[in-house]
């Protein structure tokens, strides 16, 4: 027992001892942390050389993780006291991060700093995804816009004109209906016009309607706006058939079906292009155009932004890098290397991205639909709102429900959770 | 205490514990609550009491052990602080890493909390918004009920059909064994990529073989369904029935009742064969001249297609009844075949009865198990379509790491630990009547 003892207060001893970081005087590590695989740490390695020639007492360690665990990565590094200093946010969930003040305010900094202008960047971005309750929490540093891909090769085949900004549902319709085909004659479809994409937001934004009212208080899917939308897409595969049934669809989704040029036309990110197409579509040529037009024009718009962590040590050091990150240097970089539409109009109307060579070809369309982008709403419960909203709208697409009946269904249920969700924000507001 | 046991220097080391006791349990304490007051910087604090406290939990530890061991020869303490030392490993990490854990999750399940900002108590809001406010809850626990209702049995009866198959003294035996052990103790996202492609409706393993058998199956349905056939079946076994009551009314063999009793129930049985006979036949033929199955895509379907996966996970309980076979004592069987027993008699009246305690040890990890299915619905399907495989532990999981409602989650999991020892309770409970174990005096109750 007794050596025993000694040996519990032995361990207890080292325990006590602790350990002590090693830094070299002078130099603040930085950590920024993003999403990506690990292939692209040498890119960001690359480009941060020009940030060191500025700051050389700053380093910074890039960590890259999976898209869809970052912002548990987040919340749970502040909670847990060790945060990085800088992170890229995305737009679906950036509200919740500025709203759980994982985020740092950046107004005093921008004040601040004569150097850093706000008004270059695109007003639409930084409103979208950028500030939260009047304030600004990230700077935008890209932009993700959806419009219309479309298989040139197979309208030339088919002998449909190329899309427009002249199209409008109607034409969209028919042009898809000449582009499904049976091309084998055994009484299957081998080739459709169109596929809905996963995104439905779209549909209900052209048709005049919203998913939420501007308050956030109340769903407003209930509105003949949104549910005709919704049937009208959800039509484009049960009942006209231009697009891939469910089955014909089902593991391989939107992009692969375009890229193996099963469909004529896809309504997608601008991050598809560069991410997808550029590696996969080697068989015909494909350009894009504007999504075509409902009751009024409507696109998909989100991106992505740096911030500071509200926990961050450094947050002067971090402050040069936010601005590094979405600085027209770094930006043009990326946009010429990865083919990102910047946030920076400077940045984007110039020849670092409009004018390059790499499909497709007319890149003035996402530029010009940023005007008519729209973001999805800013909402702290946004993540459980949509799974609750693409639950039930399964139901629509499947064609076990209509589309007016699965919106009546989700609207309650929505209203519910903004309200059971209203109390609590004011009670953290309260709290801090 | 045994005198024996205290030499003289225990006296001694007896008054240096007492003082280790006040500085650990009162003077260290207030020292480090006055630092906290005069400095506020809680890094350094957390450096000296989280070894304070594991210190605190040893010395607790060896109060209960000198209070529990007080009356105990020597032989006994040796003994008891042997049983100590054995299971000493499992406490400690207990201890450290699971004990304080659920201590805080009973504290935050009656709060409302996002990780990030202070929690907010709520008394018992989060337990009465999950039984009686929240129809993804009242989902979560039908779809874990169904699943757990077929995956359980299934499995607990595949297992044992193939432990039997695999039992037989044939020549390389033990590859088969491994080839069925091999999906158990594949990772669980492996297993659900693999599935995702068996069931994919166009490409999929699966429809391509329903593809080719319905065809062939759907004349046999049909001419099956027809109610003519059924009515013959069911006028057949009538018949039968009634030929059988005669014959008991006329040789006598037994009392004219039982005869009677035959006569009067041919109509009804006769009539329930026809029924059950057209619809079963009928859905059957329905369903093979319908579309194939969507599985993972179709609200009906998925939950069906995650309890026929569950069948791959037979090796390991397969393994489990495996040994308990090879446990029971040849003499038994030769007994019986001694005494004229039929493979029939033989499985019944040994085999099964010497595996009971095997079987038992199997369904209450099953029935654990089967709550706490996780990995696959989350890789496969993330509970859709339409909250069809909304397995308990993703929507809490969804709960706690996607929607970052700590206290809510934290009260689900509280739900579900009554439940899980409810059935384990249960199961526990009737084990006494069913579960023989060698060398056990009592018989059947």
């Amino acid at each position: 027992m007794r050596s025993f003892t000694i040996f519990i207060l032995a361990v207890l001893a080292l325990a006590l001892s602790g350990c002590t970081k090693h830094e070299a005087p002078g130099v603040v590590r930085l950590r920024l942390i993003m999403w990506g695989k690990q292939d692209e740490l040498g890119f960001y390695n690359e480009s941060l050389k020009v940030f060191y020639k500025d700051h050389p007492n700053i380093r910074v360690d890039v960590e890259l993780i999976p898209w869809s665990r970052m912002l548990d990565k987040l919340l749970i590094c502040t909670a847990a006291g060790d945060t990085p200093d800088v992170c890229r946010v995305d737009s679906t969930y950036f509200t919740p991060c500025a709203a759980k003040s994982v985020l740092e305010c950046l107004d005093p900094y921008i004040a601040a700093d004569p150097t850093f202008d706000i008004k270059d960047f695109y007003p639409e971005a930084v409103k979208g995804w950028g500030m939260y309750d009047g304030k600004v929490f990230g700077l935008p540093s890209d932009v993700d816009i959806y419009a219309m891909y479309y298989n040139k090769t197979m309208f030339d085949k088919c002998g449909v004109p190329y899309p427009d900004e002249t199209w409008d549902w109607a034409k969209y319709l028919s042009a898809a209906r000449k582009l499904t085909k049976d091309l084998d004659g055994d009484g299957k479809l081998e080739q459709w016009g169109c596929v809905p994409d996963t995104w439905w937001q779209d549909y209900v934004w052209q048709n005049g309607g919203e998913i939420v009212t501007k308050n956030n208080k109340r769903c407003l899917l209930d509105q003949p706006a949104a549910y005709e939308a919704l049937q009208w897409m959800a039509d484009l595969r049960g009942k006209r058939h231009v697009a891939p049934s469910p089955s014909d669809s089902a593991d391989i989704g939107p992009q692969k079906l375009f890229t193996n040029g099963q469909v004529g036309m896809l309504v997608s990110g601008s991050w598809a292009a560069p991410l997808i197409f550029k590696k996969e579509i080697k068989n015909f040529d494909y350009d894009v155009a504007p999504i075509p037009r409902g009751k009024r024009r409507a696109a998909f718009m989100g991106g992505a932004a740096f911030g500071m962590l509200s926990r961050s040590k450094h947050k002067k050091e971090a402050w040069e890098l936010v601005k590094f990150m979405t600085s027209p240097t770094f930006q043009g970089y990326y946009a010429r290397t990865q083919q990102i539409i910047p946030s920076r109009r400077s940045v984007a109307e110039s020849g670092a991205y409009l004018y390059l060579k790499d499909k497709p070809l007319h890149k003035q369309v996402f530029i010009d639909a940023i005007k008519y982008g729209f973001v999805i709403p800013n909402i702290e419960c946004s993540r459980e709102m949509n799974d609750i909203i693409n639950n039930e709208m399964v139901m629509a697409t499947l064609g076990k429900r209509s589309a007016k009946e699965t919106c009546m269904t989700i609207t309650p249920i929505v209203n519910d959770l903004l309200m059971y969700n209203r109390p609590r924000r004011r009670s953290n507001a309260g709290g801090r | 205490m045994n005198e024996k046991t205290q030499d003289k220097g225990s006296a001694a080391f007896r008054i240096i514990w007492w003082v280790v006791y006040l500085l650990a349990f009162v003077v260290a304490p207030i020292a480090i609550t006055r630092l906290y007051k005069q400095t506020g910087d809680s890094s350094t604090l957390l450096k000296i009491a989280l070894p304070l406290g594991v210190f605190c939990v040893f010395l607790i530890a060896r109060l209960v052990f000198q209070y529990t061991t007080r009356n105990m020869t020597r032989i006994a303490r040796k003994e008891a602080t042997e049983g100590y030392m054995c299971i000493l490993p499992w406490l400690i990490g207990f201890v450290s890493f699971t004990l304080g854990p659920m201590l805080f999750s009973i504290y935050i399940s009656m709060c409302d909390w996002d990780i990030i900002n202070a929690p907010r108590f709520v008394g018992l809001a989060n337990f009465q918004q999950a039984l009686f406010h929240d129809f993804r809850f009242i989902q979560a626990l039908k779809v874990t009920l169904t699943y757990a209702a077929f995956a359980l049995p299934l499995g607990l009866t595949g297992a044992l059909l193939v432990a039997l198959l695999l039992n037989q003294n044939v020549k390389g035996m033990s590859i088969f064994r491994t080839i069925f052990y091999i999906p158990a103790i594949l990772p669980g996202i492996a297993t659900a990529m693999l599935w995702r492609w068996i069931f994919n409706p166009e490409n999929g393993i699966l429809n391509l073989i329903i593809g080719a058998i319905n065809p062939r199956l759907l004349p046999v349905a049909s001419v099956l369904s027809l109610w003519p056939v059924a009515i013959g079946v069911g006028l057949i076994v009538a018949v039968l029935i009634v030929l059988k009551g005669v014959q008991i009314l006329v040789r006598r063999t037994e009392s004219a009742w039982v005869g009677v009793m035959w006569l009067v129930l041919a109509l009804p049985i006769g009539g329930l064969i026809t029924a059950g006979w057209s619809t079963g036949f009928g859905l059957m033929k329905v369903s093979l001249a319908g579309p194939l199955p969507l599985w993972l895509g179709d609200p009906a379907w998925a939950l069906p297609a995650f309890i026929i996966m569950s069948l791959w996970g037979v090796g390991g309980g397969m393994i489990i009844y495996l040994a308990g076979l090879q446990g029971i004592p040849t003499q038994l069987y030769e007994a019986a075949d001694i005494d004229g027993a039929n493979p029939v008699e033989k499985f019944r009246k040994i085999t099964l009865p010497m595996l009971s305690p095997t079987i038992f040890f199997n369904l209450v990890m099953g029935v654990i198990g089967s709550f706490q299915v996780f990995t696959s619905s989350f890789v496969m399907t993330q509970g859709g379509p339409h909250y069809a495989t909304l397995f308990y532990l993703l929507y809490l999981y969804q709960k706690a790491f996607q929607y970052f409602q700590m206290g809510y989650a934290a009260a689900m999991a509280w739900i579900l630990f009554f439940i899980i020892l409810l059935c384990t309770l249960l199961v526990f409970k009737s084990s006494a009547g069913w579960v023989y174990y060698e060398g056990e005096v009592k018989g059947r109750k």
